[in-house]
């Protein structure tokens, strides 16, 4: 064993950023283990953090600037290069269109959203704060209903499965996709128990759904129907907590009568559930103690999305499974992941603007549309959306049609591909990093991760890409004006106060850039090289100053410890805690404190909802005879996570990213199990590996997400592994209100693949196959 | 789904499996570890830690009999949390053929 050393860290692959150990031998990431040392993870970890070391080292990461050619390909350029040719890009669009034409697409995936902070700072001064990114494909609806229920689109529901008699799980598949820390634990502890019960909602049976009580297998589309009706039997039967509901909420008999006009029986038959299981769903509510209900992508990607979150939060409400051990909660933020931005509506495409974004099925039209205010300019970081955007064949019509599009990326992704300039940046190990996902209650957490790793040679971490384009853009001033800040810096953290309190007030215009100012004068000074932290020293101050009883049990501070150091020691622990520090401790009455309408209650009622629930038609869930399947684009697996992983040689099971169909289905299609099929929607067609699935329902697919990558074989041949699914997806299959993909429910037709297709996808497999057992 | 222990364990039992698994889900014997499979949650952390690579995923062929045997032993066995002293001649049978049949045994581990 030459000199290994283990170091703690979080695993990047999904936001519950489990806290783990990493052994570095040689200069690379090895062995994985759970962190038993992380106050929320406590050791847990799942089956694919194992595998981080695919990401972080592998033949397709970037080591140079490039610059895209005339014919499609690249040169490789300096930095200066890069950086002087991007800034005068830059000049020119912004003297000519102004800051509205730039926008930034990503800004952080699931274990990293540092470089978010800096590149947003940098738009700002530009005077742009158009961003589009993957909540806005995902959670802006939910987003929405918050805004209008708890006063805030910040105020977020946490889930306290931990200690729930009854977990109701709505269109997730906490088993696989986890979702909640130590999913699979609890889940196992909740199995065993016989006093704890567990309701699914989901069309497939799900593993999730063979651990549970009772399983409602709904009609994919159909879950509107479905909480609709049941709703409507918890206030036929009464069981709803009306002492909690008048003590708390407002607006209660309109959504009561709201929900007495809805025909259960009716409603029940559209969700192909029968009323019984309905009636014992209402039982086992009645009975619990303390439910709550875990909530994903099914319903949010699902048809009537906003409406299901809606349904979802009243399923919550009107039960009183809210602020108590056990159920809903709101939960504190360090620093909200997303912003608050009601009625605000983004012109070029019209879409209202939810928690600060935008959402990216407007993206091509933000980009394509013949509006003045057109983005011209896009920086992408961290993300791919020529994979991930519905309908890839307009969004890459889009990302051709900018006048400049950077990517800041550490890998050649698709998106990357049409890029006029392609930044390396250094992987989320080569760099402090940490991300905004503290979505627990009554204790938060939160984790700064500094590197294990030197950056790979030719690679920047994003702050310091950041920096060197606002130097060259002349947004960030000089080191003559910074001067007396770093040395305030240097000498204390009080000094550093007074001095960046002052330089603030000298310089007004500094005001956007300020999180590129922290990083290059406070930054430098930080422990274990967390420079890239700096721009948590004013979140500290804020939550020093929104909760300081909170945070003061937190910290476990003495009574003698005056609240104005809460904030420096909070900074402290996050910058020298590599296992991550709590930052708030509520009380469930204080709870209440994180509420934000006028009133302090819950508004119930919200009148665009109700609305839309009294125009809910059950002809909706009726088959689309041209497209009879109805496919789940993008369903969480063993071994998929998001776009990160591009060595295909990460994954131990379903190589192709395989359809998963009903048996019966197949048989239909003459097809064997394994055979090559073509799907076909309203927009494109793929050839995908079919895969027979007891436990699909019939009529229902379901494909992959974190597929469809490029990725080079040994002498160098790109091949793309698996399905890209967007090429099925169509921009306009969305919500209404939040803009979101209605992803669960993509109309196909399904047929066999021609014999050429077949041969051609074979291929491809067998040789992606190959190279990832020799990898 | 779930990772269970295979006769390479038999007369080795290293036990660096023992310090990895994030749910504590091995239980001891006299002469080997197993892992009780409703407990598992198959992360895998546990596989590479194994001299002898005793620890394998339930979907590979032919394990049916190591996944009872984990099953039914792992709830007869003390549960194990930490890593105990690995036998002193514990390299000697890594590579042995044949174990079950010679030393298999279906004692618990004796704690004191
Ligand atoms: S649950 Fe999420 S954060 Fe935890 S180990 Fe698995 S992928 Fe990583
Ligand atoms: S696979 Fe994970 S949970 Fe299962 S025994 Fe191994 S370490 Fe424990």
């Amino acid at each position: 064993m030459s000199d290994v050393q283990w170091h703690k860290t979080a695993c990047n692959l999904c936001y519950v950023n489990c806290g783990i150990e990493v052994a570095i031998e040689n200069g690379r990431m090895g062995k994985i283990r759970g962190d038993r040392s992380n106050p929320k993870s406590q050791g847990y970890l799942c089956n694919k953090a194992a595998r981080i070391p695919y990401y972080a080292h592998h033949r397709d990461r970037l080591t140079s600037p490039l610059r895209r050619r005339a014919d499609g390909g690249f040169d490789a350029i300096s930095w200066e290069t890069a950086i002087a040719e991007i800034a005068g890009r830059m000049r020119e669009i912004h003297a000519a269109h102004g800051g509205q034409s730039f926008a930034l697409y990503g800004g952080g995936g699931q274990g990293n959203h540092a470089g978010g902070a800096y590149i947003t700072s940098l738009l700002r001064a530009l005077g742009s704060r158009n961003t589009f990114n993957a909540l806005a494909q995902e959670k802006t609806g939910d987003f929405w209903v918050n805004g209008r229920m708890f006063g805030s689109q910040h105020c977020h529901t946490a889930e306290d499965v931990h200690h729930c008699d009854l977990l109701f799980v709505l269109g997730c598949n906490p088993w696989i996709a986890h979702g909640f820390p130590n999913a699979r634990d609890h889940l196992n502890r909740i199995r065993k128990d016989s006093a704890r019960k567990l309701i699914v909602v989901d069309p497939r049976r799900t593993e999730t759904a063979e651990l549970a009580d009772l399983h409602l297998a709904v009609r994919p589309g159909a879950d509107a129907f479905l909480l609709g009706a049941l709703l409507a039997i918890l206030v036929r039967r009464g069981a709803i907590d009306r002492a909690f509901i008048d003590q708390r909420t407002t607006g209660f008999e309109a959504v009561r009568d709201a929900l007495l006009g809805i025909p259960a029986e009716a409603w029940a038959k559209a969700a192909d559930v029968p009323m019984a299981d309905l009636e014992r769903s209402v039982d086992m509510i009645a009975a619990a103690k303390a439910m709550v209900v875990r909530v994903e992508l099914g319903i949010q990607q699902g048809v009537n999305s906003t409406l299901n979150s809606y349904l979802e939060k009243l399923l919550i409400l009107l039960t009183g499974s809210f602020g108590r051990p056990g159920t809903n909660q709101l939960h504190s933020w360090l620093v909200p992941l997303w912003g608050n931005s009601p009625g605000k509506v983004y012109v070029p495409t019209g879409d209202e603007i939810i928690g600060g974004l935008l959402p990216p099925n407007s993206f091509a039209k933000a980009v394509l549309s013949d509006h003045p205010e057109r983005l011209r300019a896009v920086f992408v970081d961290s993300s791919n959306p020529a994979n991930t955007v519905a309908d890839t064949s307009e969004a890459e019509r889009a990302l051709r049609a900018l006048e400049l599009l950077v990517v800041v990326d550490v890998a050649m992704t698709e998106t990357a591909r049409l890029a006029h300039y392609v930044l390396p940046a250094s992987s989320q190990y080569e760099k402090t990093e940490f991300t905004l996902f503290s979505f627990e209650f009554p204790t938060n957490y939160f984790h700064v991760r500094p590197a294990l790793l030197p950056p790979l040679p030719g690679t920047l971490p994003e702050p310091e890409i950041y920096t060197r384009l606002a130097r060259a853009l002349g947004l960030l001033p000089g080191d003559n004006v910074l001067a007396p800040l770093k040395e305030a810096a240097a000498r204390s953290r009080n000094d550093f106060d007074k001095a960046f309190r002052a330089f603030l007030m000298e310089n007004p215009t500094a005001q956007p850039i300020a999180a590129l100012v922290l990083y290059n004068t406070l930054g430098p000074t930080l422990p274990n090289g967390n420079a890239a932290a700096a721009v948590l020293w004013p979140a500290a101050q804020s939550c020093a100053k929104r909760m300081p009883g909170s945070l003061r049990r937190a910290l476990d501070a003495p009574a003698d410890v005056p609240d104005r150091q809460l904030a420096d020691r909070l900074f402290d622990a996050l910058l020298t805690s590599p296992q991550g520090t709590a930052f708030s401790v509520h009380s469930y009455e204080e709870m209440w404190s994180l509420i934000e309408t006028p009133d302090g209650k819950v508004q119930l009622a919200v009148p665009e909802l109700l609305e839309w629930l009294g125009r809910l038609d059950v002809g909706q869930v009726d088959p689309n005879p041209d497209f009879p399947f109805v496919l789940a684009a993008g369903q969480r697996r063993m071994f998929n996570a998001n776009q990160i992983f591009r060595d295909p040689a990460w994954r131990r099971s379903d190589p192709d990213g395989a359809l998963l169909i009903n048996p019966e289905d197949l048989a239909q299609l003459d097809a064997a199990d394994g055979a090559w099929l073509a799907v076909q929607s309203e927009r494109g067609r793929i050839v995908v590996r079919g895969q027979a699935d007891e436990s699909m329902r019939r009529g229902q697919l379901a494909l992959p997400h974190g597929f469809g990558q490029a990725y080079p074989t040994s002498d160098g041949t790109r091949l793309t592994s698996g399905p890209r699914i967007n090429l099925l997806t169509a921009g306009g299959n969305r919500d209404p209100i939040a803009g979101t993909p209605y992803h669960k429910n993509v109309p196909v037709r399904l047929e066999r693949a021609t014999a050429e297709e077949a041969a051609a996808a074979e291929q491809t497999s067998r040789r992606i196959r190959e190279g990832a057992a020799a990898a | 789904m779930t990772y269970v222990v295979t006769e390479a364990c038999i007369k080795c039992k290293y036990m660096d499996c023992v310090e990895v698994c994030p749910v504590d889900c091995f239980y001891e014997g006299e002469n080997m570890l197993v892992i009780n499979p409703d407990e598992c949650i198959d992360c895998g952390v546990c596989e590479p830690e194994c001299p002898p690579n005793a620890i394998l995923p339930d979907t590979e062929k032919d394990l049916e009999k190591w996944l009872e045997l984990n099953r039914s032993l792992s709830t007869a066995w003390p549960n194990i949390t930490r890593k105990g002293e690995t036998p002193a001649d514990a390299d000697d049978f890594t590579d042995e053929k044949d174990k079950f049949e010679k030393y298999f045994s279906d004692k618990a581990a004796l704690h004191t």
